[in-house]
This record gives C-alpha cells, sequence and structure tokens, in this order.
C-alpha cells in the first residue's frame, strides 16, 4: 500500500507535464493571434467580440419546482361543505335561526329599529349612508332570491346564504340543497324583514366579504348584466 | 368617415330564388321538380296576402271566391297573456287536434316582445334581453347578432309530454310565465279542426270565457279589372322583366300609354316587355289578412283547378303569396325571421295551365348591413 501511495503523490513525468494547458494560456494564445492578425482598427474590438455567445442548441430553463398545495387543498377538505348530493349533513330549518341572527346584525348596522323606514329612493337625506352601509355589510345568513341572471336556470333560487367567496354565493335551499351561484352574471334580491328588500348587482360584489367592508365604491356603475 | 358619400349607399339586399320550369319535361333531372310550388307553399306558416292574376278572363266566378272565404275568418284577442297558452285543456283541446296558429299583431320585429305558435305546436317566445334575463326559460340567442346578444328566441314544445300539471318542467314554465305580469300581447288566432263538424269559433269561445275580449276579422277583398291592355306573353328567356311587369300590375301602376305622343315627352318610360299580347280584360283578385297552412294549399289546389279548366283562355295565371313582415318564423318553421332592413317573404308562382308548366319566384330578405363604400 505504501508503494501505491508514493506513486500517487508523485510528480507525473515530464512528457505529460507538456500536453497541458490552462484556459488562461490557450485565451492568451488566442488573443495575441487575433492582435497580430487583424488589421489596427479592429484590434480593440477582439475583446468584445470574443464575449459573443452563439446559441446552437434550445437552451432549457431552470426546472423550478412549484410549492406544492397539500396542505391548502387539506385545510379545504376539511372545512368542505357538500355540495348538490341528496345526503346533505346542513338543513334549512338548522340555518333559520342563522338567518334571525343576521336581522338583528342588520339591525345594528343599519342603525333603525324597523326596515320600512328605509329610504326608498334617492331623495331621502340618508340615501348615500345607508347604501354605503348596506354594501359593507356582510351576507352571511341572508336570504337572498335570484330575480335576473345571464344564464336562465339559476333565476328563481332561493336560500340562505352560508358561504361567501370571491366569485360566488353558496346558497342552502328549502329542499336542503346547497347551490353555488357565481356572482357576476345575477341580479341579486336580498330580503329584510316585513317584505322589505333590495336588489344588488353581483358583479359589484365580487370581492371577499373581508375586503369589501374597506373598499370604496366608484359612483358611475353601468347598470346591465 | 370624414364625409360620407350619401349618394353611394347601396340599395337593400335581396335574395331571389327562380325555378324555371316552363315547358314542363318530365324527364327533368332536377327531382320533385312537379311538386316545387306544391312544397314552397307548405314552408309559409303564416301568410299576410294571397292575390291572384287572371288574363283574358271577363269575370271571376262567385264560387273560386266563395271556396276561398268560407270558414276563413280568424279572431284577433287583446291582451293575452302566454301563461293562458299552457294550460292543458286548451292544449288538450286545440293544439293537439287540429291545426292551431297564432300571431302577434302591431308589434315590431326587431324591436319588441314577440310571441308565436306554429302549426307544428311549437310555442315561440322572440324576446329582448331584459326580459329574458328575467324570465327564467332556456333559450338561444338570436342568430342575427351573435356579438351582442340582444334578442333571444325560447321554443316550448307545446305537444311535449312532459308538459302536465305536477312535473318539474310544466311547474317552472308556469310559474315563470305567470310571474311576468307586462308580457301582454294582441294576437290573432286560426284554427283548423280535425273533424268536418267542429266549428273553428269554438277556439274563440274558449278565450272569451277565459275573459280576454276577442274580436272576430274578416279577410278584405280588393278586386280589380283593366280592359284592353298589352300584357307580356310568359317565356323562358324574359321572366324578370315579366315579374316586374307583373308587380308593376298589381299594385295598380300606371301602365297604359295613353297615346304614343306620351313617349316622346320623356327621355325613358316604362313599356311592356316583349313579346306581347293585347288583351281585353284582365282580373286582380287579392285577399289580405290572415291565412294558415291548410286554408293556403286549399287555395292553391282551387286555383291550380280553376286555371286548368280554362286553359284554353288563359294565356298565362298567376299567385302570389305574402307572408308576414313580422312574423318571428319563416321558411317551414325552422328559421328565425328578422327585419332589419325588410321583413319580405313572399312566393309568386306564374303558371301556363297549356302544358302545365311554371315560373317560380321566392323573394326572401336578406339580412346583410349594407356596404358603405368610403
Amino acid at each position: 500500500m505504501e508503494n501505491s501511495n508514493d506513486n500517487i503523490c508523485l510528480p507525473l513525468p515530464v512528457t505529460i507535464s507538456n500536453w497541458f494547458t490552462t484556459y488562461k494560456q490557450r485565451e492568451d494564445y488566442l488573443v495575441n493571434f487575433l492582435k497580430n492578425i487583424l488589421p489596427s482598427s479592429d484590434v480593440k474590438d477582439i475583446d468584445e467580440e470574443l464575449r459573443k455567445l452563439f446559441p446552437l442548441t434550445k437552451r432549457k430553463g431552470k426546472v423550478t419546482n412549484k410549492p406544492e398545495k397539500s396542505s391548502l387543498m387539506a385545510m379545504r377538505k376539511c372545512i368542505r361543505l357538500y355540495l348538490n348530493q341528496t345526503k346533505t349533513y346542513i338543513q334549512y330549518k338548522q340555518m333559520v335561526p342563522l338567518n334571525s341572527l343576521w336581522l338583528g346584525y342588520m339591525h345594528h348596522m343599519l342603525g333603525i329599529k324597523n326596515f320600512t323606514s328605509l329610504p326608498m329612493n334617492f331623495t331621502h337625506s340618508h340615501w348615500e349612508s345607508i347604501n354605503h352601509r348596506l354594501i359593507k355589510a356582510d351576507f352571511h345568513g341572508a336570504i337572498i332570491t335570484i330575480v335576473k341572471s345571464k344564464c336562465p336556470s339559476t333565476i328563481g333560487i332561493e336560500g340562505i346564504i352560508i358561504q361567501d367567496t370571491k366569485n360566488t354565493f353558496k346558497v342552502l335551499g328549502k329542499d336542503n340543497v346547497i347551490r353555488v351561484i357565481p356572482k357576476a352574471s345575477c341580479i341579486f334580491r336580498i330580503h329584510l324583514e316585513h317584505n322589505v328588500y333590495f336588489d344588488v348587482f353581483g358583479k359589484e360584489l365580487c370581492i371577499r366579504p373581508t375586503e369589501r367592508s374597506v373598499k370604496k365604491f366608484k359612483n358611475f356603475q353601468i347598470p346591465d348584466l | 368617415m370624414l364625409c360620407p358619400e350619401v349618394w353611394n349607399f347601396g340599395a337593400p339586399q335581396y335574395s331571389f330564388f327562380h325555378i324555371l320550369n316552363l315547358n314542363n319535361n318530365t324527364n327533368s333531372i332536377k327531382k320533385n321538380i312537379k311538386n316545387r310550388p306544391m312544397s314552397t307553399i307548405k314552408t309559409h306558416c303564416f301568410i299576410h296576402s294571397v292575390s291572384f292574376v287572371l288574363p283574358n278572363i271577363c269575370s271571376i266566378p262567385e264560387g273560386f271566391c266563395e271556396s276561398i272565404l268560407e270558414d276563413s275568418d280568424y279572431y284577433r284577442i287583446n291582451g293575452l297573456r302566454a301563461v293562458e297558452l299552457i294550460n292543458r285543456t286548451f292544449i288538450n283541446s286545440f293544439i293537439k287536434q287540429g291545426t292551431f296558429s297564432l300571431l302577434t299583431v302591431d308589434k315590431r320585429l326587431d324591436i319588441d316582445n314577440l310571441i308565436a305558435i306554429t302549426p307544428d305546436g311549437h310555442l315561440w317566445l322572440n324576446l329582448r334581453r331584459s326580459c329574458y334575463q328575467k324570465l327564467g326559460i332556456e333559450g338561444k340567442p338570436t342568430r342575427f347578432e351573435r356579438k351582442e346578444h340582444s334578442r333571444y328566441v325560447v321554443k316550448i314544445n307545446l305537444k311535449a309530454s312532459k308538459l302536465t300539471p305536477g312535473n318539474k318542467y310544466y311547474e317552472r314554465i308556469y310559474t315563470n310565465l305567470d310571474k311576468m305580469l307586462d308580457l301582454t300581447f294582441d294576437v290573432i288566432i286560426s284554427w283548423d279542426p280535425l273533424a268536418e263538424r267542429i266549428c273553428p269559433s269554438s277556439v274563440a269561445a274558449w278565450f272569451d270565457k277565459r275573459g280576454f275580449p276577442v274580436n272576430i276579422c274578416h279577410q278584405q277583398v280588393i278586386r280589380r279589372c283593366e280592359y284592353s291592355l298589352e300584357i307580356p306573353a310568359l317565356v323562358q328567356n324574359n321572366y324578370k322583366e315579366f315579374f316586374e311587369w307583373l308587380g308593376v300590375f298589381c299594385i295598380d301602376g300606371n301602365l297604359i300609354n295613353e297615346n304614343k305622343n306620351m313617349e316622346a315627352q320623356y327621355v325613358s318610360s316604362y313599356e311592356c316587355p316583349k313579346p306581347r299580347i293585347q288583351v281585353g280584360q284582365i282580373q286582380y283578385l287579392q285577399f289580405t289578412g290572415f291565412f294558415t297552412q291548410k286554408k293556403i294549399l286549399k287555395i292553391y289546389n282551387a286555383w291550380k283547378k280553376y286555371a286548368l279548366l280554362n286553359n284554353t283562355i288563359l294565356p298565362w295565371c298567376t299567385i302570389d303569396i305574402q307572408g308576414f313582415v313580422d312574423s318571428p318564423i319563416k321558411l317551414n318553421n325552422q328559421m328565425e325571421h328578422s327585419f332589419y332592413t325588410n321583413g319580405d317573404h313572399s312566393c309568386t308562382i306564374a303558371m301556363c295551365p297549356s302544358n302545365n308548366g311554371y315560373i317560380l319566384r321566392q323573394s326572401l330578405n336578406s339580412r346583410r348591413m349594407p356596404k358603405i363604400k368610403q
């Protein structure tokens, strides 16, 4: 074993080491050659020209690993509500107390005791402030009906809002079926007590409820679906 | 356009179809060419007016007029709601037994909401976008405005078995049509019962019982006779001039040159196309009102029989059928009709009774926008 160790640590013979050239040496040789050959006007461009790259094959970009969504999906599955299945875990009559809670919240939000005293049109003095408070309110637990829609099969759906996402409402109907309704294509009628209701364009509500409470609304909107 | 060329607007487009079968070749390559007039007439489901031109006839026999006018009354209902047409008893008694036709009047096709019932039992609703988005019944956007979707067509098959009370489909249609309180129409209706002994006025009695004001309407008859006139002969190579002359005659245009000097006074004037025939008198008969498909076939057969009976006297004879400009359906209940610059759909048949040959001309409106050259 010591013999082999000595063999490894000895320097290489001269005949082999003559063949070595470092990268730096090769480069200097090439540059000197070019300086001698080229006309004097081109000599100063040599460094720049040597730096140019000519791709001869396709470049493959770096393969980036996308972050796994598994943790988010798992969380979603935990809170998932069962959709459009005959065996539902939530019944309409269980949600009715939620609706009465929401009505109490609306009383508090709008600052009035009786909903029939709400302003009917823009000539009333409190119109603007009531509208602001209505649009910033949270709609979980409200009874909602769809009056106008681009999709005819969604017209007439009625129920309690269970979940409010950025683009959809999850509505629980009286037949215990949960329906997901996109907001952008509908006009909703939100029912308050004593036959008072208000109609709102869904496209104005296409914001997450947390963000809607701080959002400033434009004064000019086109009233068209 | 900086400066629109107001003199350079093209005329609105029409589409004309001609079928020439004047020599009545029985060895014709084209199939069914003998039955073409009949099948073309069958494609009109609502007919507004029928007119006949009969040259060289002294007087039209009353029997001919009578056969056209008998049982041809129609009824007008004001303020009809679309919900009434879904009624089960109504469907069983009138739509399933016989042919029922209904058309909205006094409403313009491109602007208002319309309904119609075709003889094969389909209820067509041609609605504006705001009304369709409120209604809630599935329909298709109009094929004439694919980008903007300003109108929608809803088609309900009244003869379908799923349209019975208790069915989810029926309940949905019923509630959706019922909630639209402003969807009322003034309509004209006509019913051809299956059995001879049932009077067609029972449909009017039904609507009267439901509480709608029903008025009876009769066909309007216009008769005209021109004396000692030159008429063009029906030959294959000048059929376009022939139909032009026929059009001028039908609208009572000025065909008579009082004296030859009149021609010299104008740079150009209309003259009868050659070859010409001199006749003593020429009869024009027009019925305007509302004709159903079945009645039109009866009228066509009566006219053909009369023409063949007098084939030695008549050099040619014509029948002209005009459809409603505001009807939402054309061409055999399949296609949607629209009124952009005009709402024509008509059919004219010029027949030579001696050899049973004919020229068929169909004039339909075209929905192409007029090209404006800049």
